[in-house]
């Protein structure tokens, strides 16, 4: 995206059951907690469930994530100062898999469009705005992203608020149950003993801008991003990570950099056998085994169309505080393909990362971003 | 019905093989792969649950699924050990 | 930058047409067997039809129709896909519910459908198309607006191609309206070379 037109990151917010914000939550996965644990008999038919959720008592409604989606949101404007801002094109976009899913139970399937819980969100938002549901599986977070980003590049918008919701669920739970896909134990990602994947629930959001000056605190830089499909299958990832190759080669195209730039990796890294070795196969492919890389699905679970929201805004929290954190649940690197994965966190100064996601519908997702 | 033919007629049913009948089928015929009529991983994902809806027969390990789900004959094998 | 229509197909009442011309329609059909009977008469060996559920079935079909007499030659990147949904996946969404609030053992082959993207996989897996993909959520279409997304998508540089528009369906409520699009003024430039 050679454009004229600069996009800033900044305003990152996660708002998760390891923590209440992106402080407390970059804290409490920097202090090596998780927001995963045992739970008993959460849904008929699972009896045991490893998973992060968040207390009950935490809300007061029947729409928890509507709650903490919006809570989300409003951390990440407290972050701004506006001026003439508030009166410029503001967009928004809600990225989610599966929105408000547990009114489906009840058959309502009008509060379960995450079109309408979109609508509900932008309502309380300071500015006017054009409102966007953008619902790619578990690439929808960097998909929201890189929406953004390009409309700011065209001159389309000015600002852009994005925020990623998804909760965990007894529809998401018994599907992912009857892939055999979950661990039952804490997930081990890039691990040689993984087992699958734990499912969890969050919000993260996060503002792009064309004008540093509406950042509080110094923003980061969007330099390109790309999506891409594995034409391969719609539920087994690809076998030779080809479509997660295209992503991060054209990603890397359109920021004008090259793989041996990029310092770190935020992958994926869901925990399961599959996904986890078409990544390996993927990253090797651009060469980058030395790579510091990590999947932070150990300290979140696999938070879906939240999830690659939640994972850039902790490395833009890593790259403000040079401190990478380790791959909870991961002993050592244990893919076909040896990466440089961190089983301990790591102090040292990051300028480049790349952030990837992979999902089903073959669909895969590659952003660079840099700290200026 | 034999047991064969009950399996195939489940397969046809639960997996929309909707251009297939079960003469198309051979009792050992394998079902994955390029030799076979073309089954995948969801496919062996949904013989999981047809094994239990229909015969009462639960697969606890999707490894196991490897040898099981090779033809119709050795999904019938399957099936009448796990009842005996 | 702008765009211009390669071609269209819309699949709605019954009937489907591509380029304004009528190339099937049967009346009087369940959804279900509509969508069988259009797929016959593609006269295509692509048994995974079969597996897909309806918005996947209606996307597959909107795409093989448009396509079926396509002379251009992509190559395997070219083409972005960018389709506008209004009820996501909620019609499949409702059958994997319906089998949890039954306490039946839910069905994968159900679940998987149970995104809305799962189309842009099924017409990527049959064209071999690794180009990008972008799904957005709303209310109803808007050709206007689709257009600003696909002409992005170009101008940008991301795809020479887009294919995508409309696909939303629920119960027995369905509608298509798909475009191949490509940058306005391209083939002026080619010819006055």
């Amino acid at each position: 995206m050679a454009g004229e037109i600069n996009v800033f990151l900044g305003g990152e917010n996660v708002i998760s059951p390891l923590g209440w914000g992106i402080q407390e939550t970059f804290s409490n996965a920097k202090n090596g907690k998780t927001g995963l644990k045992q739970l008993e008999e959460p849904f008929p038919g699972i009896s045991n469930l490893f998973a992060a959720k968040f207390d009950d008592s935490s809300f007061s409604t029947d729409s928890p994530i509507e709650e903490f989606a919006a809570e989300s949101c409003r951390g990440s404007l407290e972050e701004l100062h506006f001026e003439h801002q508030l009166d410029e094109r503001w967009l928004f976009v809600f990225s989610t898999t599966k929105g408000d899913i547990n009114h489906l139970k009840s058959g309502d399937s009008y509060r379960s469009n995450p079109h309408y819980l979109m609508q509900q969100l932008q309502k309380e938002l300071p500015f006017e705005s054009q409102g966007k549901v953008i619902s790619c599986a578990c690439i929808s977070g960097l998909a929201a992203l890189i929406y953004a980003a390009d409309k700011i590049a065209a001159d389309q918008v000015d600002h852009a608020l994005i925020v990623g919701a998804d909760v965990l669920s007894e529809f998401t739970s018994q599907g992912f149950e009857s892939f055999f896909a979950l661990d039952s134990e804490l997930c081990k990602p890039f691990d040689k003993d993984r087992k699958g994947l734990n499912l969890g629930e969050a919000a993260a959001s996060l503002v792009l801008s064309k004008d540093q000056t509406i950042f509080k605190t110094s923003p980061l830089r969007f330099l390109g991003g790309a999506t891409s499909n594995d034409a391969n299958h719609i539920s087994g990832p690809s076998r030779t990570g080809e479509g997660l190759y295209r992503a991060i080669q054209n990603a890397l195209n359109y920021s004008s950099k090259t793989p041996d730039q990029i310092q770190f990796v935020s992958s994926h890294g869901t925990g399961t056998l599959f996904n986890d070795e078409m990544e390996a196969k993927a990253f090797a492919r651009h060469g980058l085994l030395n790579t510091p890389l990590n999947s932070m699905k150990g300290y979140f679970g696999h938070t879906l169309g939240a999830s690659s929201l939640v994972e850039v805004a902790m490395t833009m929290q890593s790259m403000r505080e040079n401190l990478l954190l380790k791959t909870m649940g991961c002993t050592a690197s244990g893919t076909e393909t040896l990466l440089n994965v961190l089983t301990e966190n790591l102090e040292t100064e990051v300028d480049l990362v790349l952030k990837t996601a992979s999902g089903f519908g073959g669909c895969n997702a590659a952003v660079l971003i840099e700290n200026q | 019905m034999s047991l064969q033919e009950e399996i195939k007629k489940h397969l046809i049913d639960q997996l929309n093989l909707e251009d297939l009948t079960p003469e198309d089928i051979a009792d050992d015929q394998p079902l994955f792969g390029d030799a076979g009529i073309g089954l995948d991983s969801i496919d062996a994902l949904e013989i999981i649950v047809m094994l239990d809806n229909n015969f009462g027969v639960v697969l606890q390990n999707p490894e196991q699924g490897r040898e099981v789900f090779k033809s119709v004959n050795t999904l019938a094998d399957y099936i009448v050990k796990s009842r005996s | 930058m702008a765009i211009q229509v390669i071609s269209s197909c819309t699949i709605e009442n019954d009937e489907i047409i591509v380029n304004g011309d009528l190339l099937f329609s049967i009346e009087d059909e369940v959804l279900s067997e509509f969508l069988k009977l259009a797929y016959r008469h593609l006269n295509l060996s692509y048994p995974k039809f079969f597996k897909m559920d309806k918005l996947c079935q209606l996307a597959f079909l909107g795409t093989e129709y448009l396509l079926k007499d396509n002379d251009i030659t992509f190559t395997d990147d070219d083409v972005a896909l960018c389709f506008f949904n209004g009820q996501s996946s909620l019609d499949t969404d409702a059958k994997h519910q319906h089998l949890i609030n039954e306490g039946t053992k839910v069905s994968p082959a159900v679940f998987v459908y149970t995104l809305p993207n799962i189309m842009m996989g099924e017409i990527a897996i049959k064209n071999k198309w690794y180009g990008e993909n972008l799904l957005i959520l709303r209310p109803d279409f808007n050709f206007e607006e689709w257009a600003l997304e696909a002409d992005l998508l170009i101008s940008s540089g991301k795809a020479k191609y887009c294919l995508g528009g409309w696909v939303d369906v629920f119960q027995d409520n369905y509608q298509v309206q798909l475009y191949l699009v490509e940058a306005a003024g391209i083939k002026m430039k080619l010819t006055s070379i």
